[in-house]
């Protein structure tokens, strides 16, 4: 209800996680399954997988399929990171040492993703596919490494089978989440963090030819102190939901603080709020095209734009192309029936939006 | 809609307007605390210290951090300006009680000393090192002199001394970060949950003492430095010992502002709580001075001119006078210059619509409603 304000319709799709491998295979999903660890319970595990050259062909087909009155496609501000664990190395360091690689040769190593990247270029040209910040890895590295270091069984025989990202509520090992990646647990390990935000944005300039305006923290949780160092390699708009979780390791749990739409920071950073949601494979019991469309209309009648929240997983085809298939033609009667019910629609990136309101301030 | 949580809000305002010291005139008291403490020095360290990881923006810490500091000579010009052009019946300007501390931590001194023994500086030391307040004491001389800025007391410094030796003797990283770059008011860690800017609670009782020598010494300087003794004491964040009171009676202080309910601290967390009205008279035969009004623009969220005139009315309604706390934050600019032309434009408002509203309103420094409290 609060902050920035306007009579347009504005839509921004904000999609999550492109770039990490999460759940590599199909025959990786079933060894861990057989194994007893309930990958079944847990969507992410069950159907992300790092993006293929299919599932962004049959994406971009629903994307350009449809247009605003502007002529423009419904475009997503995909946020990537940019890095994955380089398990060669580790294991060749005895689990001492932490290597990455970057999704470069990431994608190289995964059959059907080799050209994956071009496509990601193709749809930048094309202005449907905008790829924005999220992190280095989508991890938690010291939570990641220590835990190797320590044995933990769970966490080892997943890294065996080259992932890292067994959900807390799926796994019997009793520690934090792997997936905070920006989560600090001492001192130290929060100035190894702006370390890693550091070579993450600059890896990014590197992979996608440009610096990155905006920056969504995994698992919307990040410390304050890495907003100079966003704001140094540019990064002029924060993406998150309404409360942003701030590591707090003296406290039990971390510290909510609110932001509203159109807030500025000491570093002049503008947050934006999602506010709006199209989450069919975590939620799939909801009609999730229906569910997203009243979330625009009651976004639109307190004047705000419609930020909606679509994580990668539910265009993921490797694991199960049912997921893929299903989903995307849900996100096409989400689209047009924007477009038909607003016509007045317009499709942004969250850097347009954030220009606007910029301007507009 | 009807929200209960509305009516209850305006039921107790209400009911705790009742006690205490009445009076037929309308009168408007700006109590305005922190003026002379450092705070935050610069921007810059404000970004290095968040870098370091220290807490700098939690819960309503966060506004202090990023605009309160040292009022610099365009600040208080600003206020002054603003002041002098409102006039009430008697054609008096509008007034600011300046709760201020006289003192801040000599750093380099007590770095020197290995930490081991605490030494200050005047604030008038401190405002010539800071860029942009190397005239700004001339200017407290002046409002002073115009009758718009009166300065009373805070503290010594606005700054519990044994809890933050201390952890500067334990090494305690973040302390000795913000320590480094001249300030101390990041909120901190603490086994009893003190904060550092909470000069006058107790970590141990037998810190009592050395609180003591703190009020009497503070009470010296404000003396010297400013010409006058002051008469009203106001102590930072609330907490404190009411043995302190027998101190400052002997400097002079007549009046001391208080929490409707008070929690007196005495060492290792524990506290009593202690009932106060205004007018309410002490041991010491000093009196009780309590805010009934709240004015904090730079605090986000809320129309604070609307809820401070709600205020007022209230405070009439039961004929009080009405007696705003207003900190010095809301009119800093030297961090943010948009904090100041916020803080400003909002004060204007609020002090047009007083006198739209009220004609018949007298501004009023809190020492003078303290007076006139005795006097009837």
């Amino acid at each position: 209800m609060s902050g920035w304000q306007t009579n347009r319709k504005i839509v921004v799709i904000e999609s999550d996680d492109w770039g990490s491998i999460r759940m590599p295979s199909k025959q990786i999903y079933d060894i861990l399954l057989k194994k007893g660890i309930r990958v079944d319970k847990c969507p992410y595990n069950s159907f992300d997988s790092l993006e293929s050259e299919s599932d962004l062909t049959a994406f971009y087909e629903v994307l350009t399929s449809l247009r605003d009155k502007n002529g423009q496609h419904p475009v997503v501000t995909a946020n990537s990171v940019v890095a994955n664990p380089n398990f060669k190395k580790i294991e060749n360091s005895e689990f001492q040492e932490f290597h990455f690689e970057t999704i470069i040769e990431t994608h190289k190593r995964y059959p059907n993703h080799s050209k994956s990247l071009q496509l990601v270029q193709e749809g930048i040209k094309n202005k449907i596919f905008h790829p924005q910040f999220h992190g280095r890895e989508h991890f938690n590295v010291s939570r990641w490494m220590s835990a190797l270091q320590l044995q933990l069984p769970e966490t080892h025989f997943a890294f065996k089978h080259q992932l890292f990202g067994l959900s807390t509520n799926i796994t019997t090992e009793k520690r934090k989440s792997y997936l905070a990646a920006l989560d600090f647990d001492s001192d130290s390990d929060r100035i190894e963090k702006q370390k890693i935000l550091k070579s993450g944005l600059a890896i990014f300039e590197s992979v996608f030819g440009y610096k990155s305006e905006s920056f969504i923290a995994p698992n919307y949780i990040w410390g304050n102190d890495l907003l100079p160092i966003l704001r140094d390699s540019g990064v002029k708009y924060i993406q998150g939901v309404r409360s942003q979780s701030h590591p707090d390791f003296h406290a039990k749990k971390n510290l909510s603080i609110r932001h509203t739409l159109g807030e500025r920071n000491h570093f002049g950073q503008i947050y934006l709020i999602r506010n709006c949601i199209f989450e069919p494979t975590i939620f799939p019991q909801i009609d999730a095209a229906y569910s997203c469309l009243r979330d625009i209309q009651l976004a639109f009648s307190w004047k705000k734009p419609a930020i909606i929240s679509t994580h990668r997983l539910n265009f993921i085809g490797g694991i199960d192309e049912m997921n893929r298939t299903k989903n995307l033609r849900s996100l096409y009667l989400l689209l047009s029936g924007i477009v038909k019910t607003w016509p007045n629609t317009e499709f942004m990136t969250s850097n347009q939006l954030g220009n606007l309101i910029f301007e507009t301030e | 809609m009807f929200k209960l949580s509305h009516y209850k809000g305006q039921i107790n305002r209400n009911l705790s307007n009742l006690p205490g010291w009445r009076t037929k005139h309308k009168i408007v008291v700006i109590e305005s605390d922190d003026w002379g403490s450092i705070r935050m020095p610069s921007p810059d360290t404000f970004e290095q210290l968040l870098i370091q990881g220290v807490d700098l923006t939690r819960g309503d810490a966060g506004r202090y951090n990023l605009n309160d500091t040292l009022a610099t000579s365009n600040d208080l010009a600003g206020l002054f300006e603003l002041l002098s052009s409102f006039r009430d019946k008697h054609n008096r300007s509008a007034i600011v009680t300046a709760v201020s501390v006289i003192a801040n931590p000599d750093f380099e001194k007590i770095k020197k000393n290995g930490f081991q023994e605490y030494f200050y500086e005047p604030f008038t030391e401190t405002l010539k090192k800071m860029p942009g307040c190397e005239y700004s004491f001339d200017l407290w001389k002046e409002g002073i002199q115009n009758h718009l800025f009166v300065p009373q007391f805070h503290g010594r410094e606005h700054l519990n001394i044994a809890v933050w030796m201390r952890a500067l003797q334990q090494g305690d990283a973040h302390t000795l970060a913000a320590f480094n770059r001249g300030c101390w008011g990041f909120s901190n860690q603490h086994r009893l949950g003190i904060s550092y800017q909470a000069a006058f609670e107790l970590e141990y009782f037998s810190d009592l003492e050395s609180q003591k020598e703190i009020v009497r010494t503070g009470l010296k300087l404000f003396e010297k430095l400013l010409g006058y003794k002051a008469t009203f004491f106001v102590p930072p964040n609330g907490p404190f010992n009411n043995e302190l009171e027998s101190v400052a009676v002997l400097e002079g202080i007549k009046y001391i502002s208080g929490s409707k309910i008070q929690y007196e601290s005495l060492g290792e967390g524990k506290t009593h709580r202690v009932f106060h009205w205004l007018g309410q008279k002490n041991k010491y035969g000093q009196r009780y001075i309590t805010r009934n009004c709240f004015f904090e623009p730079s605090q986000q969220g809320k129309d604070w001119v609307d809820s401070c005139l709600r205020d007022i009315e209230i405070a009439f309604r039961w004929h009080k006078p009405a007696i705003i706390s207003s900190h010095r934050v809301n009119y800093i600019g030297a961090l943010d210059p948009k904090n100041r032309v916020n803080g400003l434009s909002q004060l204007a408002i609020l002090l047009q619509r007083i006198l739209k509203k009220w004609p018949d309103v007298a501004f009023m420094t809190s020492d003078k409603l303290g007076d006139l409290i005795v006097e009837k």
